[in-house]
């Protein structure tokens, strides 16, 4: 266990150094739940000698967690509230479970973290017996939301499906409509590439599936591009994971391929650190990326928050899993201070309720989907910049869906244009 | 475009009058604008901040077309004009710009005022920490502005430019207000869903209460006995009793309402609310907390901004993704005209033409 609150160590660089609240405390608070909010993030364990972007994404979380609890804490402190998040670290399913267990033990409203489907699976169906919120906040799994979902837990990480819909609504929108798909040879790169399919045959019409691979041991960069030439396809479309797509990237860069490439955002491929790997791999490749956030977005406050990660982080850019850090520790503290409560039960309900919304920098308050509790959002298209210097300004937000940026409808019926929707869902809350 | 029409009489004049008596400040805002149209001069000029073009467009109500274009910056985009107020006499238009180039080495965070005589800018004082929005004390002396990126509010000395109070409020400090007594300083913060509640008279915060969800603005009513506050996300309009500074009501206006500015009506109990990212106004009965009308039909794209004459004849909206300004009239709450202004408007406020 880390162990220790962080609240001791608060360092609230943004706001002009120091916090400062000596005649801030609230003389009239009239506001307060009935007990401290406490809250657990449970953050990726990494092995020394992982991969750089597999220790980014372990970064990435623990950064936006921290940022997340140290503007909370403020936050608290104005409200009068007595606030704490607790970090743990932990890897694989019962060493994930066995740190949630002692987060239980030291009194938290809500445990976040799942940074694998067996991770995140296990995390579920513990919380659901100990009666607290779980907040998915690393696995994109579908069957989470669907045969191995669990009534309490929340899904901030976007879904496999959300993901495949967004990347399918954005290439047949450009014109590419003669795919090539290659996928894992795993049980997820099948349930992926299932999922695509569905996609294509459901809401994606103008696709056609002109030819598919399995990177099986043996399959080279080469048998690609051949096969990818002979199909006449105009997208190559690779459902790995992570390492697969960067080895593969090396390949078709040596192999002299460059066509369009839609690579499937894994959180650990949303980072400023793996795009910048990729365009090293593979310079002659354009690169079109999804991802749950975008450092450069600038609307509804995001310009302001985006610069607040920077401040805080020396430069580093917020991407998709730190995004997700921070609004673990803000949708349970939200939760608890507009339900009054940090009576688990009862943030649950706040949570669930289709009247609360949460605000997370998107544009429009966002909610839980009620039958798999998956949450609402857009997804975003970066572009990445083959000659920008500039970290921060490598990526470049050219997409978004749904795009929210139309006003006059329902936000509810905006949101609900990707993933599994009520009527697909196999999820029995 | 509808039609053109002037700026009409008074008729409102003497309910509004009635209402101001009441405060222990009169806005002399109200009275001059309230007074009928010449039609050799502008009584009054609408002012329109243009977020990326770091300028402010200048509009000769009579003509509905823009007179004048005043720089604000060299640098459009990075350093944006965005909040408004306006002195008690209205000669003076007072803009919040925020730098947003933060690796810059000379930061253009500060606070403009324009004179409406000269259509110059004749104060420009240093407001460090992306101020959002600024407002005026009843007697004009004081400047109070939110510092987004420090999540403070701060008092500036009109005269001198020295900021003379700084104090914690929530994270995106953005909304600010002072109440008509001129007693309490309200400071909104999005990201924390607050309002804070400053007291001048102990030079103290009082309290930070919890409203809707990204609260945006505040303004007091004219009595100032109720303060509205605007949340963007939770869609609700919280309303304060400045007396025991809690919220006694919230009037909901729907989840894609997106509420940011408040005009306050000096003339009748209701606030003409800008829905944003909806492209509409809502117009809410502050007597029965209910929304009255929306109006839709010929609004510009993304109102944010929104300021009524005072005599409450006509209100406008800043349109920030149709770069224009829409002209309401207050007697159909139907849209009358459209104005082209600059790129991004953000915020409208009435100047007073000296007479």
């Amino acid at each position: 266990m880390l162990g220790t609150t962080l609240k001791r160590f608060v360092r609230w660089q943004i706001l002009a150094g120091v916090v400062a609240l000596g005649s801030a405390v609230p003389a009239l608070a009239q506001f307060g739940p009935d007990g401290d909010v406490r809250i657990g993030i449970i953050l990726p364990s990494v092995a020394d000698d992982a991969p750089n972007w597999q220790r980014e994404l372990a970064e990435q979380v623990e950064h936006g967690a921290i940022l997340g609890a140290e503007e909370h804490a403020f936050n608290a402190e104005l409200l009068g509230i007595e606030f704490d998040v607790l970090f743990e670290r932990a890897s694989g399913p019962e060493a994930a479970v066995a740190a949630a267990q002692r987060l239980a033990d030291s009194g938290v409203l809500g445990v976040a973290g799942g940074y694998s489907l067996e991770e995140a699976a296990a995390l579920g169906a513990w919380a659901e017996n100990a009666g607290l919120p779980f907040l998915n906040i690393g696995t994109q799994s579908d069957a989470l939301r669907n045969d191995q979902c669990f009534a309490t837990t929340f899904h901030i990480e976007a879904s496999a499906g959300m993901y495949l819909d967004s990347l399918a609504g954005w290439y047949v929108r450009d014109g590419f409509r003669r795919w090539y798909i290659v996928r894992s040879d795993s049980a997820e790169g099948e349930d992926l590439y299932e999922r695509l399919q569905w996609s294509l045959e459901n809401r994606h019409f103008g696709v056609r599936e002109v030819g598919q691979a399995v990177l099986t041991d043996g399959v080279t960069a080469e048998d690609l591009i051949n096969g990818w030439e002979d199909s006449g396809a105009d997208l190559l479309v690779l459902l790995l994971d992570p390492q697969e797509q960067l080895d593969v990237m090396a390949g078709l860069e040596a192999g002299g391929y460059t066509g369009q490439v839609a690579g499937y955002p894994y959180a650990a491929t949303q980072t400023r650190e793996y795009f910048l790997a990729l365009r090293d791999l593979a310079p002659s490749i354009p690169h079109f990326r999804a991802a749950l956030w975008e450092p450069t977005i600038d609307t509804s406050g995001g310009i302001e928050f985006n610069l607040r990660h920077r401040n805080r982080w020396d430069g580093e850019t917020m991407d998709g899993p730190a995004w997700a850090g921070f609004h673990a520790v803000k949708i349970l503290f939200d939760s608890a201070s507009f339900s009054r409560s940090v009576d688990p039960t009862t943030i649950i309900e706040y949570m669930r309720s289709p009247t609360s919304v949460f605000d997370l920098h998107k544009l429009l308050g966002a909610s839980f989907r009620p039958w798999n509790q998956q949450l609402r959002q857009p997804l975003y298209l970066v572009s990445i910049d083959p000659d920008e210097t500039s970290v921060f300004r490598l990526g470049l937000l050219v997409g978004q869906l749904p795009a929210l940026y139309l006003s006059g409808t329902d936000p509810v019926e905006r949101l609900d244009q990707i993933g599994d929707l009520a009527g697909d869902s196999t999820c029995n809350i | 475009m509808v039609h053109r029409i002037q700026p009409r009489a008074g008729s409102r004049s003497k309910a509004r009058l009635g209402l101001l008596a009441t405060t222990a400040f009169v806005s002399a805002v109200a009275l001059t604008t309230s007074a009928p149209a010449q039609d050799d001069e502008a009584q009054y000029l609408v002012y329109v901040a243009n977020e990326y073009n770091a300028d402010v467009s200048v509009i000769d109500p009579r003509t509905n077309e823009v007179v004048q274009t005043i720089a604000i910056s060299g640098r459009p985009g990075d350093v944006r004009p965005r909040g408004m107020a306006v002195s008690p006499d209205g000669h003076t238009i007072y803009i919040a710009v925020s730098d947003f180039n933060p690796e810059f080495e000379t930061p253009e965070d500060k606070i403009v005022g324009i004179d409406v005589e000269t259509n110059e800018i004749v104060l420009e004082l240093n407001a460090g920490g992306n101020p959002e929005r600024v407002a005026l004390t009843p007697d004009g002396t004081e400047i109070w502005a939110s510092l987004e990126a420090l999540a403070r509010g701060a008092g500036y000395y009109v005269e001198t430019g020295e900021q003379f109070a700084n104090f914690v409020v929530g994270v995106e400090a953005e909304g600010v207000a002072v109440s008509p007594d001129g007693r309490w300083v309200y400071v909104t913060a999005e990201a924390t869903h607050t309002v804070s509640v400053y007291d001048r008279e102990t030079e103290s915060v009082l309290t930070h209460l919890l409203v809707g969800n990204r609260p945006r603005v505040v303004e007091f009513s004219p009595d100032g006995a109720f303060a509205y506050v605007t949340a963007e996300i939770g869609g609700t309009i919280s309303v304060i009793d400045v007396s025991t500074h809690t919220v006694v009501q919230t009037v909901n206006l729907g989840l894609d309402s997106r509420p940011v500015e408040i005009a306050v009506d000096p003339t009748q109990p209701r606030i003409f609310v800008a829905g944003g990212g909806t492209s509409a106004v809502y117009v809410v009965d502050v007597e029965n907390y209910e929304v009255d009308t929306v109006i839709r039909e010929q609004m510009g794209r993304r109102p944010w901004g929104i300021t009524i004459t005072g005599d409450g004849s006509l209100v406008y909206t800043a349109n920030g993704l149709s770069d224009s300004v829409s002209v309401i009239d207050t007697d159909c709450l139907c849209v009358i005209d459209n104005i082209v202004a600059g790129r991004g408007p953000h915020s409208a406020q009435i100047g007073v033409v000296p007479q």
